[in-house]
């Protein structure tokens, strides 16, 4: 019975794990957005419930942004019946992945736990210890509508100008000293003030000032971020504006949508350029996490599916091929077998075509004797339907029951509809990826996906990892936030 | 135009696994020779076509009230430089039709399949062979015997209705069309909802077929269906039998389970693939466009439709539309009263059936009103 439950309850974490991993509530190739949000409710609420301590240490376990903003609201939201020790657990954990999320994501966040009605000593400390790490005239410019919720719904004390200035009705004979404030008030009526605001704010601006689109482009391009940047090489091109994007920074996944956005001309004359990006992207993961691997093959999708959505357009694909690079640089020996049958194309090149028939593939990768197979692929096999885990059973039943050959599937898709449930069967563990750099985490983790490791092994697993992250993101000053500020 | 006896084949066509969505289930065609040297394509994409019949022998007037709306319409070229003429033949010249409402670019066709440049021609798919079951004794009885009310000796079979659900309305079907992965070489498709067969597509290339996949969707389909369409299809999944030892026996297994999907779908889809009766549209260059009706039987699943083969017999084009269940019979009454001369005792003695059975298949299927009153007097009293 204690088994049983123990059984369970690893199947539960695994599971939510996955779902942290890869599913951003999206629409998908197979669902739709409101699907996958509606199943990441279901899971997060029960998971919450059943195991709040695991719940919060997976915010360390390297998930992805929007399973942490989740993750957070659920526990800001909800804290009535914890105990001090349990608060100060959460506290440290929460302030840690506050300040490893993207600041927009979190703004975002506190203006949701604002509007939930949420307003308690422990979020005001949370959010008074977030702010003093941030530039708050910066921020105050940049997410003043998010900023100026936050300060009102918690009473919260603005240093300098900032309260002034997010309060302000009307801007006819106000000053400001602060350069930024200054320059937002004088972007109101002159245009030169706009290239001295964060890109976003500018934007607004330039509509109003009808500034052309190539001019402001030009002249807001020192004040963009890299993802900026990056997300606005199309409009760049259209309006014949240089705006250098540094490869040697983008991490494999995007590097792979960068690259197959150009025009194919473009893409071939920049192959070199790409490759080499490609390599270093790489080897930036592998120096971050090290992974040395024998004789590995893999089945890689490249069927129809792996196109992904309009909100996610070629992602799959993309994540595909960075692990397909990432395993090559990481195997002693390395072989990759695409669905399409197509080994030589180069990456740059590649394009999702025709139906997933994943058997065959894996019985050619199995037939090298490889010490692990990984597949890769969204997990909605068609070409025949569940012919790879009765492959997958057969092997483990009858050919290889030592399991000499190890067997993980990557899948970069949440499946709503099934909750993350292995796709290929019991036999090909599942673990999620939504990025590249997720590989060498999934592939430790794999083994609880697998079943062999034990609960109690899951949980010095999630407690290692939440050390790790509170050393790397915690509070400087040692002191978590306590209910007493 | 000419009605001969004929077969429907998928010849130089393969069935591949098929992919299931929700209630659909989609089963992909592939050329196992080459292909035809054929090319179609969607004429233009944003005009929808009113078109009008010819003027019918036994009917003259019927070009007049004969008014038709259609989403779109294919051109088929043939020759070396086919895909150059399918640009040729989708081009709409302006004498040709007229521009109803230049707002909505509603254009004006006249014919149903007419000549588009030298080497091209103009179709409106799975319409041709709907009118031509439509046009099937439209006349009404060609002997005026006692039998028949005044309306159907006057006027015929005038307006003749049937109605049907556009792709649109089916259920789960554009998105099982989104979502269905090409397969590599496909040409065709057979589309099932469960295990119904509802219509088969067949392009001349996998590059047509591509362009055209997603116009499946404005095709027409048997009201009757859509209400069972809105549960899910089992999926049937591989199974690996006996004991293999080696990967090199799962292999085989797998290969003989892809022959066996082939094989079933063929049995499945035999109610499409059998005797039928067809009447040629036009013949050119080593191909034929005909439109088709699947032998008549009282019971069972008929299918009408319109293809192109080429000499040797290879499909190049086929688009079909399932009859609902009334409208098999409709069809098939009315030709069983053909081919008894309108003599309601003959018809019901070929159809095996007793005078009565025969009548009260009419009546079922909203053939009443073309009976004399007097026929049911004479049962009554019987």
């Amino acid at each position: 019975m204690l088994l049983h439950t123990e059984r369970i309850e690893r199947e539960d974490l695994v599971l939510f794990v996955n779902a942290c991993l890869a599913a951003t509530a999206q629409a998908e190739y197979y669902e739709d957005a409101r699907g996958q949000s509606l199943a990441l409710d279901f899971v997060h609420a029960y998971v919450a419930h059943h195991y709040r301590a695991l719940y919060a240490r997976t915010l360390a376990a390297g998930i992805n942004h929007h399973a942490q903003g989740r993750i957070v609201f659920e526990l800001l939201t909800a804290s009535r019946d914890l105990s001090p020790a349990q608060r100060r657990d959460e506290g440290a954990l929460v302030a840690a992945a506050l300040r490893a999320l993207p600041p927009q994501r979190v703004y975002r966040l506190f203006e949701a736990i604002c509007a939930r009605g949420v307003s308690n000593r422990r979020l005001r400390a949370v959010a008074s210890q977030w702010l003093a790490t941030r530039d708050l005239a910066f921020d105050a410019v940049k997410y003043r509508r998010a900023l100026r919720t936050l300060v009102a719904h918690l009473h919260l004390r603005t240093p300098g100008e900032t309260g002034a200035f997010l309060f302000a009705r009307d801007l006819r004979g106000v000053r400001f000293t602060t350069p930024l404030f200054d320059a937002w008030r004088r972007a109101h009526y002159a245009a030169e003030a706009v290239y001295e605001l964060p890109y976003s704010i500018a934007e607004g601006f330039a509509r109003k000032h009808r500034i052309p689109r190539e001019r402001f482009l030009e002249g807001i391009a020192p004040r963009m971020t890299a993802r900026e940047r990056y997300r606005l090489q199309g409009a760049a091109t259209r309006a014949h504006v240089d705006l250098a994007v540094d490869l040697a920074a983008v991490d494999p996944t995007r590097l792979a949508l960068y690259a197959w956005s150009l025009a194919r001309t473009e893409r071939e004359t920049r192959a070199a350029e790409l490759d080499d990006a490609m390599t270093r992207a790489i080897a930036r993961i592998r120096t971050r996490s090290p992974l040395a691997l024998g004789r590995v093959s893999a089945v890689l999708d490249d069927s129809h599916s792996a196109r992904g959505t309009r909100e996610k357009h070629l992602r799959p694909l993309a994540v595909t091929v960075g692990v397909d690079a990432l395993l090559r640089a990481s195997a002693s020996h390395y072989r990759a077998h695409w669905l399409s049958g197509d080994e030589r194309t180069p990456w740059m090149a590649r394009r999702p075509r025709g139906a997933t028939g994943v058997a065959a593939r894996l019985l050619d990768a199995l037939e090298e004797g490889p010490e692990l197979v990984v597949i890769v692929s969204d997990g909605y096999e068609n070409d025949p339907p569940g012919a790879c885990s009765e492959v997958l059973r057969v092997l483990r039943d009858r050919i290889d029951p030592q399991r000499r050959m190890g067997v993980v599937h990557l899948n970069p898709v949440f499946e709503a509809a099934t909750l993350g449930a292995p796709s290929f069967g019991p036999h090909a563990p599942m673990v999620c990826v939504r990025d590249v750099d997720d590989v060498p985490t999934a592939l430790g983790f794999a083994r609880f996906a697998d079943g062999r490791a034990s609960l109690d092994e899951l949980r010095a697993y999630l407690d290692t990892r939440a050390a790790e992250f509170l050393a790397a993101h915690g509070s400087t000053d040692s002191e978590p936030p306590t209910e007493a500020s | 135009m000419s009605r001969h006896r004929t077969r429907v084949t998928l010849q130089g066509l393969e069935a591949r696994g098929a992919q299931v969505w929700r209630g659909v289930r989609l089963v992909p065609l592939v050329r196992t020779t080459a292909p035809p040297k054929l090319r179609l394509a969607r004429a233009d994409v944003h005009a929808p076509t009113i078109t009008t019949v010819d003027p019918h022998p036994s009917h003259p007037s019927r070009s007049e009230h004969y008014l038709a709306v259609i989403p779109h319409a294919y051109v088929l070229a043939w020759g070396d430089d086919a895909e150059a003429e399918l640009s040729l033949g989708g081009r709409f010249t302006r004498d040709e039709g007229r521009v109803v409402n230049r707002e909505h670019n509603v254009q004006m066709r006249l014919r149903m399949v007419r000549r588009a440049s030298e080497r091209s021609l103009r179709f409106l798919p799975q319409h041709l062979a709907i009118e031509g079951l439509l046009a099937l004794y439209f006349g009404g009885p060609s002997i005026a015997t006692h039998d028949w009310s005044e309306r159907v000796l006057r006027a015929g079979f005038d307006p003749r209705v049937e109605r049907a659900l556009s792709g649109r309305a089916m259920p789960d079907l554009a998105d099982a069309l989104r979502v269905f992965e090409i397969v590599e070489g496909q040409c065709g498709m057979l589309l099932f909802s469960h295990d119904t067969l509802l219509g088969a597509f067949v392009a001349p290339t996998a590059d047509d077929y591509r362009a055209c996949h997603d116009d499946l969707v404005y095709d027409l389909f048997p009201a009757e269906i859509a209400a069972c369409a809105r549960y899910d299809a089992p999926v049937f999944h591989a199974r690996i039998e006996g004991s293999p030892r080696t990967l090199g026996d799962v292999r085989r297994a797998l290969d003989d389970e892809r022959g066996r999907w082939d094989a079933f779908y063929r049995d499945v889809a035999r109610d499409l693939l059998r005797e039928a009766d067809a009447e040629t549209v036009w013949r050119a260059e080593g191909f034929t466009l005909e439109r088709f009706l699947t032998h008549l039987r009282r019971k069972g699943e008929h299918h009408a439709g319109e293809r192109v083969t080429t000499r040797d017999g290879t499909l190049a084009y086929l688009k079909t539309y399932r009859l609902s269940t009334a409208q098999g019979r409709r069809v098939w009454a009315l030709d069983a009263l053909a081919r008894a001369d309108w003599n309601l005792a003959r018809a019901a003695t070929l159809a095996k059936l007793t005078l009565p059975q025969f009548v009260d298949d009419l009546c079922r299927v909203g053939f009443a009103w073309m009976l004399h009153p007097r026929v049911f007097e004479a049962l009554r009293r019987r």
